[in-house]
Protein backbone atom coordinates (compact mmCIF):
# COMPACT_ATOMS: atom_id res chain seq x y z
CA UNK A 1 0.00 0.00 0.00
CA UNK A 2 1.69 3.45 -1.06
CA UNK A 3 1.19 6.55 1.15
CA UNK A 4 -1.21 7.92 -1.27
CA UNK A 5 -3.37 5.16 -0.95
CA UNK A 6 -2.87 5.09 2.77
CA UNK A 7 -4.18 8.39 2.81
CA UNK A 8 -7.17 7.75 0.71
CA UNK A 9 -8.11 5.37 2.95
CA UNK A 10 -7.90 7.50 6.03
CA UNK A 11 -9.82 10.54 4.44
CA UNK A 12 -12.63 7.72 3.38
CA UNK A 13 -13.14 7.02 7.22
CA UNK A 14 -12.29 9.73 8.88
CA UNK A 15 -15.87 10.49 10.17
CA UNK A 16 -15.67 7.56 11.63
CA UNK A 17 -12.48 8.33 13.47
CA UNK A 18 -14.04 10.92 14.88
CA UNK A 19 -17.07 9.14 16.01
CA UNK A 20 -14.86 6.26 17.89
CA UNK A 21 -12.22 8.68 19.32
CA UNK A 22 -15.42 10.90 20.39
CA UNK A 23 -16.85 8.25 22.38
CA UNK A 24 -13.91 7.38 24.49
CA UNK A 25 -12.90 11.21 24.34
CA UNK A 26 -14.84 13.91 25.40
CA UNK A 27 -12.07 16.68 24.45
CA UNK A 28 -11.74 17.73 20.70
CA UNK A 29 -8.18 18.16 21.25
CA UNK A 30 -7.68 14.66 22.80
CA UNK A 31 -9.10 13.10 20.04
CA UNK A 32 -6.69 14.90 17.49
CA UNK A 33 -3.82 14.07 19.80
CA UNK A 34 -5.08 10.55 19.62
CA UNK A 35 -5.96 9.97 16.15
CA UNK A 36 -2.31 11.49 14.67
CA UNK A 37 -0.96 9.09 17.20
CA UNK A 38 -2.73 6.22 15.59
CA UNK A 39 -2.27 7.43 12.29
CA UNK A 40 1.31 6.98 12.98
CA UNK A 41 1.42 3.99 14.65
CA UNK A 42 -0.70 2.68 11.55
CA UNK A 43 1.77 3.74 8.88
CA UNK A 44 4.80 2.44 11.16
CA UNK A 45 3.06 -0.94 11.22
CA UNK A 46 1.06 -1.51 7.85
CA UNK A 47 2.99 -4.72 7.72
CA UNK A 48 1.07 -6.35 10.50
CA UNK A 49 -2.09 -5.80 7.71
CA UNK A 50 -2.59 -8.98 6.97
CA UNK A 51 -5.78 -8.79 4.74
CA UNK A 52 -6.28 -4.90 3.37
CA UNK A 53 -9.46 -4.84 3.53
CA UNK A 54 -9.59 -4.98 6.83
CA UNK A 55 -7.62 -1.80 6.98
CA UNK A 56 -10.60 0.11 8.50
CA UNK A 57 -11.23 -2.32 10.98
CA UNK A 58 -7.37 -2.74 11.50
CA UNK A 59 -7.11 0.89 11.84
CA UNK A 60 -10.11 1.59 14.08
CA UNK A 61 -8.26 -1.18 16.61
CA UNK A 62 -5.24 0.97 16.96
CA UNK A 63 -7.06 3.92 17.60
CA UNK A 64 -8.97 2.58 20.21
CA UNK A 65 -5.82 1.16 22.02
CA UNK A 66 -4.74 5.03 21.21
CA UNK A 67 -7.99 6.54 23.19
CA UNK A 68 -7.27 4.16 25.78
CA UNK A 69 -4.03 5.46 26.88
CA UNK A 70 -5.46 8.90 26.88
CA UNK A 71 -8.10 7.82 29.05
CA UNK A 72 -6.41 5.94 31.28
CA UNK A 73 -3.62 8.83 32.06
CA UNK A 74 -6.70 11.47 32.19
CA UNK A 75 -8.94 9.67 34.02
CA UNK A 76 -11.25 12.36 33.96
CA UNK A 77 -15.06 13.66 32.57
CA UNK A 78 -14.55 16.71 30.66
CA UNK A 79 -17.69 18.56 30.26
CA UNK A 80 -19.26 18.48 26.91
CA UNK A 81 -19.42 22.16 26.51
CA UNK A 82 -15.41 21.84 26.45
CA UNK A 83 -14.06 22.68 22.73
CA UNK A 84 -17.11 22.36 21.17
CA UNK A 85 -19.36 25.25 19.82
CA UNK A 86 -21.50 26.66 22.40
CA UNK A 87 -25.36 25.86 20.84
CA UNK A 88 -27.16 22.49 22.35
CA UNK A 89 -26.75 19.57 20.20
CA UNK A 90 -30.47 18.16 19.97
CA UNK A 91 -28.91 14.71 20.61
CA UNK A 92 -26.52 16.01 23.05
CA UNK A 93 -28.87 14.24 25.69
CA UNK A 94 -27.79 10.83 23.99
CA UNK A 95 -24.37 11.48 23.84
CA UNK A 96 -24.54 12.12 27.60
CA UNK A 97 -26.08 9.19 28.34
CA UNK A 98 -23.33 7.46 26.17
CA UNK A 99 -20.41 8.72 27.61
CA UNK A 100 -21.90 7.57 30.98
CA UNK A 101 -21.63 4.25 30.22
CA UNK A 102 -18.32 2.12 31.03
CA UNK A 103 -16.13 2.73 28.31
CA UNK A 104 -16.41 -1.17 27.19
CA UNK A 105 -20.35 -1.53 26.75
CA UNK A 106 -20.03 2.39 25.52
CA UNK A 107 -17.51 1.55 22.41
CA UNK A 108 -19.34 -1.73 21.36
CA UNK A 109 -22.25 0.74 20.95
CA UNK A 110 -20.85 3.15 19.19
CA UNK A 111 -19.54 0.64 16.66
CA UNK A 112 -22.14 -1.28 16.04
CA UNK A 113 -25.32 0.76 16.44
CA UNK A 114 -23.54 4.26 15.30
CA UNK A 115 -20.93 3.04 12.68
CA UNK A 116 -23.09 -0.06 11.93
CA UNK A 117 -20.01 -2.87 12.12
CA UNK A 118 -21.10 -5.86 12.40
CA UNK A 119 -20.59 -8.29 15.82
CA UNK A 120 -18.28 -9.88 13.92
CA UNK A 121 -16.70 -7.21 12.77
CA UNK A 122 -16.93 -5.64 16.20
CA UNK A 123 -15.31 -8.35 17.50
CA UNK A 124 -12.21 -8.46 15.18
CA UNK A 125 -11.93 -4.37 16.35
CA UNK A 126 -11.84 -5.36 19.63
CA UNK A 127 -10.21 -8.78 19.51
CA UNK A 128 -12.87 -10.35 21.98
CA UNK A 129 -15.33 -12.99 21.25
CA UNK A 130 -18.67 -12.38 19.73
CA UNK A 131 -20.51 -13.49 22.85
CA UNK A 132 -18.48 -11.05 24.72
CA UNK A 133 -19.83 -8.11 22.14
CA UNK A 134 -23.33 -8.98 22.35
CA UNK A 135 -23.26 -9.02 26.14
CA UNK A 136 -21.40 -5.99 25.81
CA UNK A 137 -23.85 -4.77 23.27
CA UNK A 138 -26.81 -5.94 25.51
CA UNK A 139 -25.30 -4.81 28.82
CA UNK A 140 -24.82 -0.97 26.82
CA UNK A 141 -28.54 -0.91 25.33
CA UNK A 142 -29.97 -1.83 28.56
CA UNK A 143 -27.67 0.65 30.55
CA UNK A 144 -28.34 3.54 28.16
CA UNK A 145 -32.29 2.99 28.43
CA UNK A 146 -31.63 3.55 32.30
CA UNK A 147 -29.60 6.69 31.94
CA UNK A 148 -32.59 8.09 29.64
CA UNK A 149 -35.17 7.42 31.77
CA UNK A 150 -37.02 4.32 29.94
CA UNK A 151 -36.58 1.93 33.22
CA UNK A 152 -37.25 2.35 37.14
CA UNK A 153 -37.62 -0.26 39.69
CA UNK A 154 -39.40 -3.31 38.68
CA UNK B 1 -30.82 -4.07 13.06
CA UNK B 2 -31.08 -0.36 12.78
CA UNK B 3 -28.63 2.19 13.11
CA UNK B 4 -29.03 5.23 15.12
CA UNK B 5 -29.27 8.34 13.68
CA UNK B 6 -25.48 10.09 14.20
CA UNK B 7 -26.07 11.65 17.49
CA UNK B 8 -22.33 12.76 17.25
CA UNK B 9 -21.17 16.55 16.80
CA UNK B 10 -19.80 17.51 13.15
CA UNK B 11 -16.32 16.37 12.79
CA UNK B 12 -14.46 19.94 13.73
CA UNK B 13 -12.61 21.36 10.86
CA UNK B 14 -9.28 21.42 12.81
CA UNK B 15 -9.65 17.53 13.31
CA UNK B 16 -9.93 17.51 9.75
CA UNK B 17 -6.78 19.47 9.05
CA UNK B 18 -4.83 17.61 11.65
CA UNK B 19 -5.94 14.54 10.12
CA UNK B 20 -4.60 15.96 6.80
CA UNK B 21 -1.35 17.72 8.29
CA UNK B 22 -0.12 13.94 9.60
CA UNK B 23 -1.00 12.03 6.65
CA UNK B 24 1.09 14.47 4.45
CA UNK B 25 3.77 14.47 7.38
CA UNK B 26 4.00 10.83 6.46
CA UNK B 27 7.35 9.69 4.91
CA UNK B 28 7.43 6.93 2.58
CA UNK B 29 8.26 3.46 4.45
CA UNK B 30 11.88 3.33 3.38
CA UNK B 31 12.28 6.12 5.63
CA UNK B 32 13.01 5.30 9.40
CA UNK B 33 12.28 8.47 10.82
CA UNK B 34 8.83 10.29 11.36
CA UNK B 35 8.19 13.83 11.54
CA UNK B 36 5.56 14.69 14.51
CA UNK B 37 3.59 17.47 13.78
CA UNK B 38 3.14 19.84 16.62
CA UNK B 39 -0.67 20.45 17.47
CA UNK B 40 -2.38 23.08 14.68
CA UNK B 41 -4.16 25.71 16.56
CA UNK B 42 -7.16 26.86 14.91
CA UNK B 43 -9.46 29.34 16.75
CA UNK B 44 -12.84 28.37 15.89
CA UNK B 45 -15.27 30.95 16.88
CA UNK B 46 -18.19 30.05 18.85
CA UNK B 47 -21.22 29.15 17.61
CA UNK B 48 -24.00 31.72 18.80
CA UNK B 49 -27.48 30.80 19.99
CA UNK B 50 -30.08 32.32 16.99
CA UNK B 51 -32.62 34.39 17.97
CA UNK B 52 -34.97 31.10 17.68
CA UNK B 53 -32.93 29.60 20.12
CA UNK B 54 -34.25 29.94 23.64
CA UNK B 55 -31.97 30.49 26.19
CA UNK B 56 -30.76 27.61 28.42
CA UNK B 57 -32.72 27.11 31.86
CA UNK B 58 -31.94 29.55 34.51
CA UNK B 59 -34.86 31.60 35.10
CA UNK B 60 -37.97 29.43 35.58
CA UNK B 61 -38.87 32.73 36.90
CA UNK B 62 -42.97 32.65 36.15
CA UNK B 63 -43.02 29.04 37.31
CA UNK B 64 -40.86 29.47 40.32
CA UNK B 65 -42.79 32.15 41.50
CA UNK B 66 -45.91 30.15 41.52
CA UNK B 67 -44.47 27.35 42.88
CA UNK B 68 -42.75 28.71 45.77
CA UNK B 69 -44.91 27.51 48.29
CA UNK B 70 -43.47 26.66 51.96
CA UNK B 71 -46.66 25.28 53.62
CA UNK B 72 -49.79 22.64 52.89
CA UNK B 73 -52.29 25.82 52.93
CA UNK B 74 -49.97 27.60 50.58
CA UNK B 75 -49.70 24.76 48.07
CA UNK B 76 -53.57 23.88 47.87
CA UNK B 77 -54.13 27.35 46.94
CA UNK B 78 -51.66 27.01 44.46
CA UNK B 79 -53.05 23.99 43.39
CA UNK B 80 -56.09 25.45 42.87
CA UNK B 81 -54.73 28.77 40.86
CA UNK B 82 -52.80 26.47 38.72
CA UNK B 83 -55.51 24.41 37.31
CA UNK B 84 -56.11 25.66 34.07
CA UNK B 85 -59.61 26.37 32.61
CA UNK B 86 -60.81 22.62 31.31
CA UNK B 87 -57.79 20.99 32.95
CA UNK B 88 -58.06 18.38 35.59
CA UNK B 89 -55.78 17.26 38.45
CA UNK B 90 -57.80 13.92 39.26
CA UNK B 91 -55.38 10.99 38.29
CA UNK B 92 -52.40 12.85 39.02
CA UNK B 93 -50.54 11.01 41.74
CA UNK B 94 -46.51 11.37 42.83
CA UNK B 95 -46.27 8.81 45.13
CA UNK B 96 -42.70 7.86 47.82
CA UNK B 97 -42.76 4.07 47.72
CA UNK B 98 -39.47 3.23 49.42
CA UNK B 99 -36.15 4.48 50.83
CA UNK B 100 -33.45 3.12 52.08
CA UNK B 101 -30.34 4.64 53.44
CA UNK B 102 -26.52 3.34 52.69
CA UNK B 103 -24.28 5.36 54.72
CA UNK B 104 -24.42 8.40 52.71
CA UNK B 105 -26.35 7.27 49.91
CA UNK B 106 -30.10 7.69 49.58
CA UNK B 107 -32.05 5.22 47.00
CA UNK B 108 -35.70 6.03 46.84
CA UNK B 109 -38.14 5.24 44.15
CA UNK B 110 -41.31 7.19 43.65
CA UNK B 111 -44.24 7.03 41.19
CA UNK B 112 -45.72 9.19 39.18
CA UNK B 113 -49.52 8.57 37.41
CA UNK B 114 -51.20 10.98 34.94
CA UNK B 115 -54.82 11.10 33.92
CA UNK B 116 -55.58 8.33 31.39
CA UNK B 117 -56.45 10.83 28.64
CA UNK B 118 -53.95 12.96 26.35
CA UNK B 119 -50.28 13.85 26.68
CA UNK B 120 -48.66 15.42 29.78
CA UNK B 121 -45.65 16.00 30.71
CA UNK B 122 -44.64 15.76 34.45
CA UNK B 123 -41.56 18.35 35.43
CA UNK B 124 -39.87 16.02 38.57
CA UNK B 125 -37.81 19.20 40.32
CA UNK B 126 -34.78 18.22 42.38
CA UNK B 127 -35.77 16.92 45.71
CA UNK B 128 -34.97 18.48 48.70
CA UNK B 129 -33.61 17.38 51.96
CA UNK B 130 -33.84 20.09 54.86
CA UNK B 131 -34.11 22.47 52.35
CA UNK B 132 -30.92 21.63 50.36
CA UNK B 133 -30.99 20.26 46.97
CA UNK B 134 -29.94 16.62 46.77
CA UNK B 135 -27.14 15.61 44.40
CA UNK B 136 -27.91 13.15 41.45
CA UNK B 137 -24.86 10.95 42.54
CA UNK B 138 -24.48 7.74 44.59
CA UNK B 139 -21.82 5.15 44.20
CA UNK B 140 -19.24 7.57 42.31
CA UNK B 141 -22.26 7.03 39.18
CA UNK B 142 -23.85 10.46 38.27
CA UNK B 143 -27.17 10.56 37.08
CA UNK B 144 -27.31 12.83 33.79
CA UNK B 145 -30.69 13.01 34.05
CA UNK B 146 -31.09 16.07 35.86
CA UNK B 147 -28.61 18.18 34.49
CA UNK B 148 -28.96 20.90 36.80
CA UNK B 149 -30.08 21.55 40.16
CA UNK B 150 -32.59 24.52 39.08
CA UNK B 151 -34.28 23.24 36.11
CA UNK B 152 -36.83 20.43 36.10
CA UNK B 153 -36.38 16.91 34.71
CA UNK B 154 -39.38 16.20 31.78
CA UNK B 155 -40.57 12.90 31.60
CA UNK B 156 -43.50 12.28 29.40
CA UNK B 157 -46.83 10.43 29.60
CA UNK B 158 -49.76 9.82 27.78
CA UNK B 159 -49.92 8.89 24.28
CA UNK B 160 -47.47 6.45 22.81
CA UNK B 161 -45.72 6.58 26.37
CA UNK B 162 -46.89 5.25 29.64
CA UNK B 163 -49.81 6.75 31.47
CA UNK B 164 -47.92 5.63 34.55
CA UNK B 165 -43.92 5.04 35.98
CA UNK B 166 -41.92 4.33 38.91
CA UNK B 167 -38.47 6.44 38.92
CA UNK B 168 -35.83 4.85 40.83
CA UNK B 169 -33.53 8.55 42.05
CA UNK B 170 -30.23 8.10 43.87
CA UNK B 171 -28.57 10.33 45.48
CA UNK B 172 -25.15 10.72 47.50
CA UNK B 173 -25.46 13.30 50.65
CA UNK B 174 -22.90 15.43 51.68
CA UNK B 175 -21.54 13.98 55.50
CA UNK B 176 -22.57 16.95 57.22
CA UNK B 177 -26.12 17.22 56.51
CA UNK B 178 -26.38 13.59 56.72
CA UNK B 179 -25.32 13.86 60.49
CA UNK B 180 -27.93 15.36 61.26
CA UNK B 181 -31.15 13.90 63.71
CA UNK B 182 -34.01 14.82 61.13
CA UNK B 183 -34.39 14.53 57.62
CA UNK B 184 -37.26 16.25 56.13
CA UNK B 185 -37.61 15.28 52.29
CA UNK B 186 -39.52 17.10 49.89
CA UNK B 187 -40.32 15.77 46.58
CA UNK B 188 -42.47 18.13 44.29
CA UNK B 189 -43.93 17.57 40.75
CA UNK B 190 -45.74 19.35 38.26
CA UNK B 191 -48.48 18.18 35.36
CA UNK B 192 -48.30 20.25 32.40
CA UNK B 193 -51.06 18.95 29.34
CA UNK B 194 -49.29 19.17 26.18
CA UNK B 195 -51.67 17.63 23.13
CA UNK B 196 -49.18 18.70 19.90
CA UNK B 197 -46.28 16.08 19.50
CA UNK B 198 -42.68 17.76 20.67
CA UNK B 199 -40.25 18.24 17.92
CA UNK B 200 -37.42 18.99 19.98
CA UNK B 201 -37.18 15.33 21.24
CA UNK B 202 -33.95 13.27 19.82
CA UNK B 203 -35.05 10.37 17.51
CA UNK B 204 -33.02 7.31 18.45
CA UNK B 205 -34.24 5.60 14.91
CA UNK B 206 -36.34 3.15 16.37
CA UNK B 207 -33.36 1.33 18.12
CA UNK B 208 -35.01 2.40 21.51
CA UNK B 209 -38.71 2.79 22.42
CA UNK B 210 -39.75 6.31 22.06
CA UNK B 211 -37.53 8.12 25.09
CA UNK B 212 -40.12 9.46 27.32
CA UNK B 213 -37.42 11.36 29.60
CA UNK B 214 -36.37 14.71 27.69
CA UNK B 215 -33.28 17.10 29.29
CA UNK B 216 -34.91 20.73 28.45
CA UNK B 217 -31.76 22.28 29.04
CA UNK B 218 -29.43 19.90 26.69
CA UNK B 219 -32.47 20.82 24.33
CA UNK B 220 -32.13 24.81 25.52
CA UNK B 221 -35.32 25.38 26.03
CA UNK B 222 -37.21 26.77 29.13
CA UNK B 223 -40.32 25.33 31.22
CA UNK B 224 -41.45 28.94 30.80
CA UNK B 225 -40.38 29.17 27.15
CA UNK B 226 -42.57 26.17 26.42
CA UNK B 227 -45.02 27.74 28.46
CA UNK B 228 -45.53 30.80 26.97
CA UNK B 229 -45.26 29.56 23.42
CA UNK B 230 -48.42 27.13 23.97
CA UNK B 231 -46.72 24.20 23.77
CA UNK B 232 -47.40 23.61 27.66
CA UNK B 233 -49.83 24.28 29.73
CA UNK B 234 -49.63 23.78 33.82
CA UNK B 235 -52.76 21.73 34.94
CA UNK B 236 -51.69 20.89 38.59
CA UNK B 237 -48.93 20.27 41.26
CA UNK B 238 -48.37 17.24 43.61
CA UNK B 239 -45.94 18.21 47.04
CA UNK B 240 -44.91 15.38 49.36
CA UNK B 241 -43.30 16.45 52.56
CA UNK B 242 -41.77 13.19 54.01
CA UNK B 243 -39.97 12.94 57.27
CA UNK B 244 -37.00 10.77 56.29
CA UNK B 245 -35.37 7.53 59.56
CA UNK B 246 -32.16 8.56 59.74
CA UNK B 247 -30.73 4.89 60.23
CA UNK B 248 -28.67 2.97 57.76
CA UNK B 249 -30.39 0.16 56.40
CA UNK B 250 -28.12 -1.89 54.42
CA UNK B 251 -28.53 -5.45 54.28
CA UNK B 252 -26.02 -7.43 53.53
CA UNK B 253 -25.23 -11.15 53.17
CA UNK B 254 -21.70 -12.14 53.40
CA UNK B 255 -21.86 -16.21 52.90
CA UNK B 256 -23.83 -18.55 51.48
CA UNK B 257 -25.41 -21.89 53.05
CA UNK B 258 -23.76 -24.30 50.94
CA UNK B 259 -20.28 -24.06 48.87
CA UNK B 260 -19.82 -26.69 47.04
CA UNK B 261 -21.67 -27.41 43.82
CA UNK B 262 -21.29 -30.36 41.37
CA UNK B 263 -22.12 -29.77 37.42
CA UNK B 264 -21.69 -33.27 35.68
CA UNK B 265 -17.57 -33.57 36.99
CA UNK B 266 -16.87 -29.97 37.50
CA UNK B 267 -16.74 -28.66 40.99
CA UNK B 268 -17.33 -25.23 41.92
CA UNK B 269 -16.21 -24.29 45.39
CA UNK B 270 -17.42 -20.76 46.62
CA UNK B 271 -14.61 -19.01 48.67
CA UNK B 272 -16.16 -15.79 48.81
CA UNK B 273 -20.31 -13.77 48.42
CA UNK B 274 -21.64 -10.46 49.20
CA UNK B 275 -25.29 -9.26 48.50
CA UNK B 276 -26.63 -5.98 49.43
CA UNK B 277 -29.07 -4.38 47.47
CA UNK B 278 -27.02 -3.00 44.93
CA UNK B 279 -24.82 -5.62 43.90
CA UNK B 280 -23.30 -9.02 44.44
CA UNK B 281 -19.98 -10.13 44.70
CA UNK B 282 -19.09 -13.90 44.10
CA UNK B 283 -15.71 -15.80 43.97
CA UNK B 284 -15.04 -19.41 42.95
CA UNK B 285 -12.47 -22.01 42.53
CA UNK B 286 -13.55 -24.66 39.72
CA UNK B 287 -11.78 -27.92 39.61
CA UNK B 288 -11.33 -29.55 36.01
CA UNK B 289 -12.04 -27.74 32.91
CA UNK B 290 -16.19 -27.36 32.86
CA UNK B 291 -16.10 -23.80 33.11
CA UNK B 292 -15.14 -23.64 29.71
CA UNK B 293 -18.27 -26.08 29.06
CA UNK B 294 -20.35 -24.44 31.34
CA UNK B 295 -19.86 -21.13 29.79
CA UNK B 296 -17.55 -20.49 26.83
CA UNK B 297 -17.26 -17.14 24.96
CA UNK B 298 -20.40 -17.44 23.31
CA UNK B 299 -22.17 -17.71 26.56
CA UNK B 300 -21.93 -15.31 29.38
CA UNK B 301 -22.56 -15.76 33.10
CA UNK B 302 -25.23 -13.79 34.69
CA UNK B 303 -27.42 -13.52 38.68
CA UNK B 304 -30.96 -13.72 38.42
CA UNK B 305 -33.45 -14.79 40.25
CA UNK B 306 -35.23 -18.61 40.44
CA UNK B 307 -37.52 -18.05 38.01
CA UNK B 308 -34.95 -16.72 35.35
CA UNK B 309 -35.55 -12.80 36.17
CA UNK B 310 -31.90 -11.00 36.20
CA UNK B 311 -30.71 -9.26 39.17
CA UNK B 312 -29.02 -6.21 37.16
CA UNK B 313 -26.29 -5.13 34.94
CA UNK B 314 -23.05 -7.16 35.14
CA UNK B 315 -20.75 -4.49 34.86
CA UNK B 316 -17.31 -6.34 35.97
CA UNK B 317 -17.49 -9.80 34.70
CA UNK B 318 -15.76 -9.21 31.00
CA UNK B 319 -16.91 -12.71 29.80
CA UNK B 320 -17.08 -15.91 31.67
CA UNK B 321 -13.51 -15.85 32.15
CA UNK B 322 -13.42 -13.59 34.61
CA UNK B 323 -9.92 -15.43 36.15
CA UNK B 324 -7.90 -13.83 38.88
CA UNK B 325 -4.77 -15.47 40.05
CA UNK B 326 -4.60 -17.09 43.45
CA UNK B 327 -1.42 -17.39 45.43
CA UNK B 328 -0.94 -21.17 44.62
CA UNK B 329 -1.51 -20.72 41.46
CA UNK B 330 -4.86 -22.41 40.88
CA UNK B 331 -7.35 -20.71 38.95
CA UNK B 332 -10.37 -19.09 40.59
CA UNK B 333 -13.03 -16.89 39.51
CA UNK B 334 -14.36 -13.32 40.25
CA UNK B 335 -17.63 -12.15 39.09
CA UNK B 336 -19.18 -9.16 40.19
CA UNK B 337 -22.83 -7.33 39.44
CA UNK B 338 -22.60 -3.59 40.28
CA UNK B 339 -26.26 -2.48 39.74
CA UNK B 340 -28.04 0.10 39.56
CA UNK B 341 -31.76 -0.91 40.15
CA UNK B 342 -32.20 -2.42 43.22
CA UNK B 343 -31.83 -5.86 44.42
CA UNK B 344 -35.20 -6.88 46.04
CA UNK B 345 -33.69 -8.56 49.07
CA UNK B 346 -36.68 -8.98 50.93
CA UNK B 347 -38.16 -11.34 48.13
CA UNK B 348 -34.84 -12.94 47.60
CA UNK B 349 -34.36 -16.29 48.78
CA UNK B 350 -31.98 -17.66 46.49
CA UNK B 351 -29.19 -16.41 43.93
CA UNK B 352 -28.69 -17.87 40.50
CA UNK B 353 -25.84 -17.70 38.43
CA UNK B 354 -26.13 -19.29 35.40
CA UNK B 355 -25.21 -19.20 31.67
CA UNK B 356 -27.43 -16.33 29.93
CA UNK B 357 -27.75 -15.58 26.10
CA UNK B 358 -29.38 -12.49 24.96
CA UNK B 359 -31.78 -13.58 21.84
CA UNK B 360 -32.46 -11.68 18.88
CA UNK B 361 -35.89 -11.28 17.12
CA UNK B 362 -35.93 -11.20 13.34
CA UNK B 363 -35.25 -7.21 13.15
CA UNK B 364 -32.26 -7.71 15.00
CA UNK B 365 -33.61 -6.16 18.42
CA UNK B 366 -32.54 -8.05 21.25
CA UNK B 367 -35.15 -9.36 23.42
CA UNK B 368 -34.82 -10.31 27.08
CA UNK B 369 -31.72 -12.47 28.11
CA UNK B 370 -32.74 -16.26 28.82
CA UNK B 371 -31.25 -17.87 31.94
CA UNK B 372 -30.61 -21.68 31.75
CA UNK B 373 -32.03 -22.55 34.81
CA UNK B 374 -31.01 -26.39 34.87
CA UNK B 375 -27.18 -25.50 34.81
CA UNK B 376 -27.70 -22.71 37.24
CA UNK B 377 -25.47 -22.68 40.54
CA UNK B 378 -27.96 -21.95 43.06
CA UNK B 379 -26.66 -19.84 46.40
CA UNK B 380 -28.22 -19.23 49.11
CA UNK B 381 -27.57 -15.77 50.92
CA UNK B 382 -26.69 -16.10 54.78
CA UNK B 383 -25.08 -13.46 57.39
CA UNK B 384 -22.28 -15.05 58.79
CA UNK B 385 -20.82 -13.68 62.13
CA UNK B 386 -17.74 -15.66 61.75
CA UNK B 387 -17.01 -14.03 59.05
CA UNK B 388 -15.57 -10.27 58.91
CA UNK B 389 -18.05 -7.64 58.74
CA UNK B 390 -17.87 -6.58 55.15
CA UNK B 391 -17.18 -3.18 54.25
CA UNK B 392 -19.91 -0.53 52.48
CA UNK B 393 -19.68 0.51 48.95
CA UNK B 394 -16.67 2.60 48.00
CA UNK B 395 -14.95 2.05 51.38
CA UNK B 396 -11.50 1.17 51.34
CA UNK B 397 -10.85 -1.60 52.95
CA UNK B 398 -7.83 -3.24 53.84
CA UNK B 399 -6.62 -6.93 52.12
CA UNK B 400 -8.09 -8.20 49.27
CA UNK B 401 -11.03 -7.01 47.66
CA UNK B 402 -13.17 -9.76 47.13
CA UNK B 403 -13.87 -9.32 43.44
Amino acid sequence: MTRTDFAARVLACERRLYRVARTLLRSDADCEDAVQEALLRAWARLDTLRVESYFETWLIRILINQCKGFYRAKREHVPLTEDIPAHAEPDSGVLDALHALPPKPRVALELHCVEGYSVAECARILGVPEGTVKWRLSQGRRLLKRELGEEGLT
Amino acid sequence: MKRWNDPFPATPERFHLRVEATLGSLEERTMKERHIIKRTVILVAAALLTLTALAAVVGNTRLKDALNANGAGEVAELVTALHADGGSAEGFTLSLDEYFWEDDDLYMTCSVAVPPEGRYMVALYTPTLNGVALRYEARGWVSPKFYDQESPAVLLYGGEHPDHSTELLTFSVDPALRQRHDHQLRLRAVLLKCEAALPWLTDFGGLLDPPRYASLKAAGISLDALIEAGQAEIVAQRTIDAPLDTASEQTVYNDVAEHDFYIRDTRFHVDGFRLSHTGVELRLTVSGDGMEQWADGSTQLGFCTREGRELGLMLSAEDSSGRIALADGSPAYALSLNTHALIPLKDLEVVLLAPVTYPEDAQGRQLSPVYDLDRALVLTPVFNEALPAPAAPGVEEEGEKLC
